[in-house]
């Protein structure tokens, strides 16, 4: 990634600017025991001004523009010891993020929301009787009064619904000191389109509040100071899209192939259109290659985009 | 890493790319500085491109992918290419391939094959649905015993499945691992397998049948494939 010559102002990882990979650690101590939290910062975006330098034969300069962006990738995170080797069966790896692959999660609270509610009422009443005999005065007279308090108290019980949203795009599997993280495009709520890309940081709950990938524990004695955490960033050639390519020279104008109006006029849109294709197909390999050739692993129809270590 | 590796300049490439006025797709991964025999274009991406008569002889496409691609005419042989990738070509049939490669993708559109579009009886149709069974891909390694547990139907079903499959050469056969049980008693244990063949010819006849129901089911506006029997019959 840093080879780079001198006199060459292409950028070392033309992908750096649309997926972007940091790993932290930190150590916890949980019943005694002392565990790696292992933090990333995976985010995303469409980039629409990939630019490259070059020139041509006779010697004028050219700008190589095009945009980018990802489809669909995967993240491992592996661990290894201080020879390089995977620890199988010394290493486990827990509370991994987004293990759940549950779009939404509900969850109703009895016990929590029981709400007393009491009640209290009060009532005076007065009722006056009064009697007239005809005897003269003789008279009765009584009051009644009726104060009266009623309290009452009664305890409703409501069940309350919480709903959570999980983000179903992104799932993971993990096996001994590996994880993978599959990330999907779009949120819980939308269907995947065709047209959607990747943007955003991957390690965040539904509340927009960053998560741990996952904690490492170690089985074998050794400190955990010595296990290297190696993430990469993994995309298929298919999931990779790449639009608008440009060649520019420096006085803005574009560059084309010279003799294009040699083709008969009725293929015409259909050489255009493959010519389009197939370069836009190429540019990817291009860009592959250029990868491989600093540094960059190749895992079976996957190549890595990014790495990081902590 | 030596000095050559580093100096590969993916912008010079591309310029050459785009400069090269060409339709042959050789002379544009050449123009790129691409080696397409060393694995450098091993994953393209070729879907639905036109690739009809172009030249791949060779090429490490073993995890290109050909997705509604058409392939008619175009030079594969020698290739590295994966069969269940290639059938995802709109007429990979129709393109230059060695023969082993062939029969491979012959027998993987086979396994992908829906299983309603054979010519069986509702009865059959309801079975199957019944277990779930979608290609003839889910019937591999499923045995008899699997697939008389549907409530829907039994024997006569497994039958007209097994009469049905026959010309996709895929038939019920004895497995050959040794799952003597606890008293020493081997049980024999039938399952649908694909008769494994370098025979072109039959690789061919597979097609040929597989074409055959494809434009049967397009043509029958209705679900039906056998009038159902009646006492009649």
């Amino acid at each position: 990634m840093r080879q780079q010559p001198p006199d060459n102002n292409n950028p070392a990882n033309p992908l750096i600017k649309v997926a972007a990979l940091e790993l932290d650690r930190e150590y916890i101590s949980v019943e005694g025991e002392q565990r790696l939290k292992v933090a990333a910062s995976l985010t995303f975006q469409r980039s629409s001004d990939m630019r490259g330098k070059t020139s041509t034969k006779d010697g004028r300069k050219v700008n190589v523009t095009f945009g980018l962006k990802i489809k669909r990738a995967s993240f491992k995170v592996e661990c290894k010891d201080d020879l390089g080797n995977s620890p199988e069966g010394f290493v486990l790896v827990d509370k991994v993020a987004f293990s759940s692959p549950l779009v939404v999660r509900s969850k109703i609270e009895d016990a929590a929301t029981n709400t007393r509610h009491t009640e209290r009422r009060g009532s005076i009443g007065g009722k006056l009787q009064a009697q007239a005999g005809a005897e003269g005065l003789g008279a009765g007279a009584s009051v009644n009064t009726q104060a009266q308090a009623q309290s009452s108290s009664t305890q409703t019980q409501k069940r309350q619904a919480k709903r959570r949203f999980e983000r179903a795009n992104i799932s993971a599997t993990h096996a001994g000191s590996e994880v993978y993280w599959e990330i999907n495009p779009g949120s819980p709520n939308e269907s995947l389109k065709l047209d959607d890309f990747l943007v955003g940081n991957v390690f965040l709950d539904g509340n927009r509040k960053a998560i741990d990938a996952c904690i490492v524990r170690r089985r074998d004695g050794k400190p955990l100071a010595d296990l290297e955490v190696i993430g990469s960033v993994f995309v298929g050639m298919k999931d990779l899209v790449i639009e608008d390519i440009e060649f520019i020279d420096d006085d803005g104008m574009e560059i084309r192939p010279s003799n294009l109006s040699e083709h008969s006029s009725s293929g015409f849109m259909d050489v255009l259109e493959f010519k389009k294709t197939a370069k836009e197909r190429i540019l990817k390999q291009i860009i592959r290659k250029h990868l491989i050739k600093q540094g960059l692993r190749v895992d079976g129809a996957l190549v890595e985009i990014c790495r990081a270590f902590t | 890493m030596n000095r050559d590796d580093i100096d590969f300049d993916w912008a010079a490439s591309a310029l050459s790319v785009e400069l090269c006025d060409s339709t042959d797709l050789s002379k544009l991964i050449d123009a790129a500085d691409l080696d397409p025999f060393a694995g450098d274009v091993s994953d393209i991406d070729f879907s639905n491109m036109d690739l009809r008569n172009q030249n791949m002889s060779g090429w490490d496409l073993k995890n290109a992918s050909f997705t509604n691609a058409r392939i008619a005419n175009a030079n594969l042989k020698k290739s590295k290419i994966n069969p269940e990738a290639i059938i995802d070509a709109d007429d990979w049939f129709q393109a230059e391939m060695d023969s082993d490669l062939r029969t491979n993708a012959i027998f993987a559109a086979v396994r992908r094959f829906p299983l309603n579009k054979l010519e069986i009886s509702i009865s059959t149709f309801n079975f199957i649905n019944d277990l779930k069974l979608r290609t003839i891909g889910d019937l591999m390694g499923l045995n008899e015993l699997e697939m008389s547990k549907s409530k829907v139907g039994g024997k006569k079903n497994i039958l007209e499945l097994k009469e049905a499959l026959g010309p996709f050469r895929v038939s019920l056969m004895e497995d050959k691992r040794d799952d003597r049980d606890s008293f020493g008693q081997h049980n024999p244990d039938l399952w649908f397998h694909i008769k494994s063949s370098d025979d072109v010819y039959m690789a061919e006849e597979i097609l040929q049948h597989m074409e055959k129901l494809r434009n049967l089911v397009q043509k029958k506006p209705l679900r039906r494939r056998r009038p159902i029997p009646t006492s009649d019959n």
